[in-house]
């Protein structure tokens, strides 16, 4: 019988609404820090944005990127600080429109750094606009009050793809809707601080997560809306795992 | 500083003087005239055990430097026009949260993208810029390659001693020459001496954050903070270099390619028997408002000698006068100064041929 | 003390000649500055540079008028001989330069850079022969310290050859005033 216990580096209720992923991942995250034995060296990158509350959670250094730039701040402190685990826990308006550049290029260099990206199609700390890249077409959101259309705002990207044509160590999709994937996600996060700890290069990790708040839905509707809708166009799995190369 | 000179552009020297201070991060993006910056970055950062990296962007680029920073590096960065725009998101962020940090700006002249050749038109994005917020940045304005090498290597001091974000205002002309320079001794930086730095620590250590000072200090601390720490600049960092101002009739006020002009014009003129003198600020923030305090009550008025199309530093020198005497322009836009367009302009203007510019 | 243009096409060499030209004077102890026309080179026009050798202080590195000018090719003579002061000293690489008279307020020496430098299986050092015809006309150094300071020059860059010091007498010995 598996007890349940906190992970130590979470010392801080986080401001997150009730039902959100966020913090869920946080402690995907934590967990993965500790079981690995990382927990001593780490320092850890959050966009202005849902994320940033962790911060204030987590019992690490953090720096808060200008909007978007986590991946290039990232980058910046681990080419100075090599010896530290260092990640980005951010969101997907932070690091695939506002910051594509920044998130692409980290993966081009192939930097050694894990990165979380919240995948919730929305922005949520704004109170709940459209993203370019995850809103699915027909979502309603402040800034598309009819619904997502094609023809003015077009398609939802799914940006693993784009970065599997870069030469990185790791990139997968999980989901928070059920237990399965949910422990299939911390897998892959676990994975990616691994290949961090091995020096394998850039590891992506995008959550597919849900923002009852700014869905205007039930936390439990808005789990349903994930696996119903969310991941037919973000389906879950690993894109890259190049495994040995260094 | 060397025994021997060596020849180097003022870019190099920056480049050279930054490693020399113990710089060991400088991320860029290329752009006419400072790429020098950059290529010198390229083949000698590493070899000094650095890093270095060509942004995708100039946003990138600073973010990159805000990570390295934060940790404690000394970071550098270096742009002109267009691209130092471009510089000003993570400046404002960079001051937000307390991280020094050395920019430079190689003007260059005109709006937009402008012309690559020399200007002295962001004046004004340099001293007032910084993206948005109240704060201030040191901005040291060198006019020989000699004091690129000497103001930069000063830089990364300055900007750990305030906290604070320090840009070197070069132009397309001092950048892009070539003189004699003596270089400063190498200093290795320990990234690890301060207290605020990120560094990635043990879980019972006191964690340090690098974002908004305001968010951990209060607003009450932090304002307190801030205006004292604007205050300690103002006060303690004006610099200038005063020429034969004692009894000059006018004097001349610039900086950086102009100010060179200047020096020539002024020993010119004395030799046709018109008494100039000139005001040379070396920090243009914080401006060098006690230089005019030596200037004697006799001056009939001042001319600001700038590239600009109306006058970017003229609001500058009233604040420093109090408006108590006349302010003349002498402006040549894309062009540089003359000592002979100088010397005349300063004719006609004692002539009463000029009238006094209205700073708008 | 001298206030000096080289004007070629790019490729001339004329901003390394140049850099020559401070290299010895600055061990002479002059100051000196150096300056060019940047990007345009880089769009195959006109290169140019501006030197400034001087016993005091440099002011602009600019200079506005000229006491030597070393024309590489007919576009930079027709720019800059207009900017020359009375007396003043113009070296034209006649191997690309022809006129049927010059300007009588200059002393105009003419040397076959181009030619000369390709006759003697060194192409690219044309600029060499007219720094050393330069040095010849202008006296602004002595002509064997300049050779000492050129084969220095190029000893510092590794890569000296003996075509350098040929091609520098070439243009120091084979000048024409004309």
């Amino acid at each position: 019988m598996p007890v349940y216990r906190k992970p130590e580096s979470i010392i801080n209720t986080a401001g997150y609404c009730g039902g959100c992923g966020h913090g869920v991942i946080q402690r995907l995250i934590a967990e993965s820090i500790e079981e690995l034995g990382l927990q001593d060296h780490v320092i850890g990158c959050v966009d202005i944005a849902c994320s940033f509350w962790s911060q204030d959670a987590m019992n690490f250094e953090f720096i808060a990127g200008p909007h978007g730039r986590c991946a290039s701040v990232a980058t910046g402190i681990k080419k100075v600080r090599p010896d530290a685990t260092v990640y980005v826990h951010a969101g997907d308006g932070c690091s695939y429109v506002i910051g594509l550049a920044e998130t692409m290029y980290a993966a081009i260099r192939d930097v050694p750094i894990t990165m979380i990206v919240v995948n919730n199609g929305i922005f949520g700390m704004t109170g709940g606009q459209l993203n370019l890249a995850t809103t699915l077409v027909g979502d309603k959101t402040l800034s598309s009050k009819a619904g997502r259309k094609v023809e003015t705002m077009g398609h939802p990207v799914d940006m693993l793809k784009n970065i599997a044509n870069c030469d990185v160590a790791f990139a997968a999709r999980g989901a928070l809707y059920d237990a399965r994937h949910i422990d299939e996600t911390k897998r892959f996060i676990k994975k990616g601080f691994e290949n961090q700890m091995e020096k394998k290069g850039f590891s992506i990790i995008e959550v597919l997560s849900p923002c009852p708040t700014n869905w205007k839905l039930s936390p439990v509707e808005a789990m349903a809306k994930i696996k119903n809708e969310n991941e037919k166009v973000f389906p879950v799995g690993v894109y890259v795992d190049r495994g040995g190369k260094d | 500083m060397s025994a021997e000179y060596v020849l180097m552009k003022g870019n190099e020297a920056i480049a050279e003087a930054a490693l020399r201070a113990g710089c060991r991060f400088y991320a860029g993006y290329p752009i006419t005239p400072q790429s020098e910056i950059l290529e010198y970055m390229s083949v000698n950062m590493e070899k000094r055990g650095g890093v270095f990296i060509q942004g995708e962007n100039e946003i990138a680029s600073m973010s990159m430097l805000f990570g390295a920073a934060a940790c404690g590096a000394r970071c550098m960065s270096s742009s002109s026009g267009p691209g130092f725009d471009l510089k000003q998101e993570e400046i404002s962020y960079l001051s937000a949260a307390g991280i020094p940090a050395v920019i430079v700006n190689a003007m260059r002249y005109g709006l937009g993208d402008g012309e690559i050749t020399a200007g002295q038109d962001s004046y004004w994005v340099s001293t007032r810029g910084g993206g948005h917020g109240d704060k201030r940045i040191l901005v040291l304005a060198p006019a020989s390659v000699q004091e690129c090498a000497d103001l930069t290597y000063e830089a990364f001091d300055l900007a750990e001693k305030y906290r604070n974000v320090v840009e070197i205002l070069s132009d397309g002309a001092i950048c892009q020459m070539i003189e004699k320079c003596y270089l400063p001794e190498p200093h290795e930086h320990d990234m690890d001496k301060f207290d605020w730095t990120l560094t990635g620590k043990p879980r019972d250590a006191r964690k340090n954050k690098a974002y908004n000072l305001s968010y951990y200090m209060g607003y009450e601390a932090y304002d307190k903070y801030m205006r004292e720490k604007i205050e300690a600049m103002f006060e303690n960092e004006q610099r200038w270099e005063s020429f034969m101002v004692e009894d000059a009739e006018l004097v001349l006020v610039a900086y950086g390619i102009s100010s060179r002009v200047c020096r020539s014009a002024v020993r010119q003129a004395r030799k046709e028997g018109m008494k100039l003198g000139l005001i040379r600020p070396i920090t243009v923030w914080p401006y060098p408002r006690k230089a005019f305090k030596d200037v004697p009550e006799s001056v009939k008025g001042y001319v600001t000698v700038e590239m600009s199309i109306t006058s970017q530093m003229g609001e500058d020198i009233l604040l420093a006068t109090e408006f108590k005497k006349p302010l003349y322009g002498c402006l040549t836009s894309k062009e540089l100064p003359t000592v002979e367009g100088i010397i005349d302009r300063c004719r006609d203007i004692l002539a009463g041929k000029i009238k006094p510019m209205e700073v708008l | 003390m001298a206030d000096i243009i080289m004007a070629g096409f790019g490729g001339q060499g004329v901003l390394t000649a140049g850099k020559i030209l401070i290299d010895i004077a600055a061990r002479e102890g002059k100051n000196v500055s150096w300056t060019s026309s940047y990007g345009a080179e880089m769009r195959g026009g006109t290169a140019s540079c501006s030197v400034v050798i001087s016993d005091e202080e440099i002011g602009s590195p600019y200079p506005t008028k000229l006491d030597i000018l070393l024309a590489f090719n007919e576009p930079s003579y027709d720019k800059f001989i207009g900017d020359m002061r009375d007396g003043g000293t113009v070296i034209v690489n006649t191997s690309l330069i022809s006129r049927d008279s010059w300007p009588e307020n200059v002393n105009v020496y003419g040397v076959d850079a181009t030619d000369r430098a390709n006759a003697v299986g060194n192409g690219r050092a044309a600029n060499i022969v007219m720094l050393g015809a330069m040095a010849q006309a202008t006296g602004i150094l002595d002509v064997d310290t300049f050779s000492a300071g050129l084969n220095a020059y190029f000893d510092h860059k590794g890569r000296n050859t003996p075509k350098n010091e040929e091609c520098y007498r070439i243009g120091a010995n084979e000048l024409k005033k004309l």
